[in-house]
């Protein structure tokens, strides 16, 4: 579903963020990115999402280069960002009707897929207020109902429990099993090893722009104690 | 006080650097200062230029010292102007206000340390219109050096009563912000009263001075023509005579300062206390809409999107609204306050009318026409609008050609809002055919899309999206100064056309500007074709 080949960030012309990964994540699977502050997740993920362009390399969506084919790559993805920044002025209603044109979402499966994710996230009876009344969580529960709406063939979220309450992050996590049950693949990066650790079928470590270990749970448990200890041991400073 | 000042510090260093940002050439200190010199000297060559008509004038009168008053007038109302609407982006609007706030310092301070900032912008402003003024008089009228510590004086505190006298009325208005309307709404309303209440004002006295008793007691009286010019703005008589050299004339002026500023501390304390937290919160009424399930396409969503970016926002909407009727403010204005009748202007128009001037006529009509646009703040700044949201986009399946598409289109729409409002009483007063009506709309469509596509490209080159303050986006940037820069370049080239090429008089002018525009916009069609691409590339 997802294929990263040689892909190479350099800021500036002497920053390396990214160095020469190479990742591929199988559709069906949830796929867990982690790595300390600076190691390059979020530049990856800019990368493959389009919001950076890669020295070099590739990133392949079902097959489509998102640099030679943007619009059909794009189209097989959605995104949820770290921090909530979206035009805030209009209604949770007006965003999702947005969402739903640019995806070409048919309006007669709207009511339905609205309530599906907004309703579970108790966010359904804000939806007519402006964004900018919203808190933190509820705008990323809004991102995430948003991003969920075309039902995309894979997921990326970058940080996505971050500001959600335990029984939303909960139900964020069902939902990312229940996608890929679905066939639907999920990408995501995060911090909190634990959720890794249950949650995805197969993870990768980032440090310093390189992929330092990538398998399933099981296989980098096998190094170590814990994750959090391989974690730890793994991004140490040399 | 430590506070404050350490306030302050991050507040300045944070303006200088945005400002740096925005000039959009990096680390290049020499371009930098360049660019800021460039800037300075053109504004100086026109401040000169001003201040030796001024001074010729009034020194017929034996009055040179007048020069001073005009120009000290002149640079306060600039100043009084756009401080309304950067305060309010300042004070309310600036996205790290809400941090601020946690902070264990006074809302005072806060309020304090913005003033700060817009000091050092108003200072620049003012400055560029009194050295070159005192150099005029210094050169021509006399030069001590009690005058020169005075100018000296002056030159630094001048900003500090139009911006006190702009912050009371902007806390106590914002204070009073209705609960049962949105606070966008009254934040826009404010500025349109403000703007108003201050015209008004101006006219109300110029018309005071029409009776001839007023002129009998200022022709009597030594210091009449000072009183006269001061009516306007009372401070500029202690701020005259402080110049000509009078020092308890400027220990006096020192005073009204420092009681100014204390003063303002007083009455908007409270009132900054509970608007400050007020406006972190967002709208004060809430409404809630009912569910709608519609369908719209890719092009009409973006179009949506980018209006009610500026709809939504109170910086952006009051930029839109004065660019399209700041006229019939000021002509609604004069006419209220009894400046000229509506009749003497058409009969003025008329006149030129008769005076074979067809192609002006055309020109003009095509010129108010395309007078928002003219301005660059809808196009040079479409990609800038965006800000941080642009990640969105960005991501989403759509193509760069769509999306600049989209923000054209949003551009040439606003741009038509002008056309629409302007129109039907531009025809009414101009003395003009159906066909020079119907060539000036060609002339300014024209002239509206190659503005367009050559400010998107500006912005494509070099958008600023992560500005804190509305106004660092709409207005203080680089984008605005090179598109209004390009414009007085193709005015400057049709002016020389018309002095090298007799054959081009004020019938023809028309067809030179048309081609010059067509001309243009092929050559930009062809660049937008390499912008789509560039905007492909656009990292974020």
């Amino acid at each position: 579903m997802l294929d990263i080949s040689n892909l190479t960030k350099i800021y500036d012309g002497n920053v390396l963020a990214v160095d020469q990964i190479d990742l591929n994540v199988e559709a069906g699977e949830i796929f867990g990115f982690i790595g300390p502050n600076g190691a390059g997740k979020t530049t990856t993920i800019k990368m493959m999402t389009g919001m950076l362009n890669p020295n070099s390399g590739s990133v392949k969506m079902d097959g489509l280069d998102i640099q030679k084919n943007p619009i059909e790559a794009k189209s097989k993805f959605t995104f949820v960002p770290d921090r909530p920044e979206i035009f805030d002025a209009i209604t949770g209603y007006d965003y999702l009707n947005f969402i739903g044109d640019i995806y070409r979402v048919p309006v007669g499966e709207r009511k339905e897929r609205f309530e599906k994710f907004t309703i579970p996230f108790e966010i359904n009876k804000d939806l007519g207020k402006p964004i900018n009344t919203f808190s933190h969580g509820m705008r990323q529960k809004l991102l995430i109902s948003g991003a969920l709406l075309p039902n995309p063939k894979l997921f990326i979220l970058d940080e996505p429990l971050t500001g959600l309450d335990p029984k939303s992050s909960r139900l964020l996590k069902d939902i990312m099993r229940e996608h890929c049950n679905q066939g639907g693949t999920v990408f995501f990066s995060s911090h909190v090893l634990e959720v890794v650790e249950n949650l995805c079928d197969r993870i990768a470590i980032i440090n310093r722009g390189k992929i330092i270990a990538i398998g399933t749970v099981s296989q980098i448990k096998a190094q170590g104690d814990s994750l959090e200890d391989i974690f730890l041991e793994m991004t140490k400073d040399e | 006080m430590s506070n404050l000042i350490a306030l302050v510090k991050v507040e300045l260093k944070n303006y200088m650097a945005n400002t740096n940002a925005n000039l959009g050439v990096g680390n290049k200190k020499i371009l930098v200062f360049l660019l800021l010199g460039l800037l300075a000297f053109s504004f100086f060559v026109m401040g000169y230029q001003l201040s030796v008509s001024l001074f010729t004038g009034f020194e017929q009168i034996n009055q040179s010292e007048l020069t001073f008053t005009v120009i000290y007038l002149l640079a306060n109302m600039l100043i009084l102007f756009l401080s309304l609407t950067a305060l309010i982006n300042l004070f309310y609007y600036s996205k790290n206000t809400g941090f601020l706030l946690t902070l264990p310092i006074k809302e005072n301070t806060i309020i304090f340390s913005r003033l700060a900032v817009q000091y050092v912008y108003s200072f620049v402003m003012s400055a560029m219109f009194l050295i070159p003024c005192y150099v005029v008089y210094f050169q021509r009228a006399s030069f001590t050096i009690p005058m020169l510590v005075s100018a000296i004086v002056l030159l630094l505190i001048t900003p500090l009563i139009p911006l006190v006298l702009a912050t009371i009325l902007i806390v106590i208005i914002m204070s009073f912000a209705n609960k049962y309307i949105s606070r966008r709404m009254m934040t826009i309303i404010t500025n349109v009263l403000l703007l108003v209440f201050i015209l008004g004002f101006q006219m109300i006295v110029v018309r005071q001075t029409e009776s001839s008793s007023f002129i009998l007691d200022l022709l009597l009286s030594e210091s009449g023509m000072l009183y006269y010019f001061s009516l306007q703005f009372p401070p500029a008589v202690l701020a005259t005579r402080a110049f000509a050299g009078g020092m308890i004339n400027l220990i006096l002026f020192i005073g009204l300062n420092i009681g100014l500023v204390a003063l303002a501390s007083v009455i908007i304390g409270p009132a900054v206390k509970r608007t400050l937290r007020e406006y972190q919160q967002g709208e004060g009424k809430v409404k809630v809409k009912q569910a709608k399930y519609v369908e719209s396409s890719q092009l009409s969503v973006l179009i949506k999107r980018n209006l009610l970016i500026i709809f939504k926002n109170p910086a952006f909407l009051m930029n839109m609204l004065i660019l399209i009727l700041l006229p019939f403010i000021m002509v609604g204005i004069n006419m209220i306050s009894g400046q000229f009748s509506f009749a003497d202007m058409k009969s003025m128009i008329e006149e030129i009318g008769t005076q074979e001037f067809s192609g002006i006529l055309t020109v003009i009509l095509a010129g108010l026409l395309a007078a928002p646009a003219f301005m660059g703040t809808f196009s040079a700044t479409a990609i800038t609008r965006e800000g941080r949201y642009l990640w969105q986009l960005k991501s989403m399946p759509i193509s760069a050609e769509l999306d600049l598409k989209a923000r054209l289109m949003s551009c040439f729409i606003m741009s038509m809002i002008g056309i629409i409002v302007i129109l039907p009483f531009a025809i009414y007063l101009l003395p003009i055919s159906i066909i020079e009506v119907v060539l000036a709309v060609v002339l300014a469509v024209v002239s509206i899309v190659t503005m367009l596509n050559i400010d998107i490209l500006i912005d494509i080159e070099r958008p600023l999206l992560n500005w804190t303050s509305p106004t660092q986006a709409i207005k203080n940037n680089l984008n605005i100064m090179l598109a209004l820069a390009w414009r007085i370049g193709v005015i400057l080239l049709v002016f020389m056309i018309s002095k090298l090429l007799p054959v081009i008089n004020a019938e023809n002018i028309q067809y030179v500007l048309l081609g010059i525009m067509l001309i243009l916009l092929v050559i930009s069609y062809k660049l937008y074709q390499k912008g789509i691409k560039r905007y492909e590339k656009l990292e974020i």
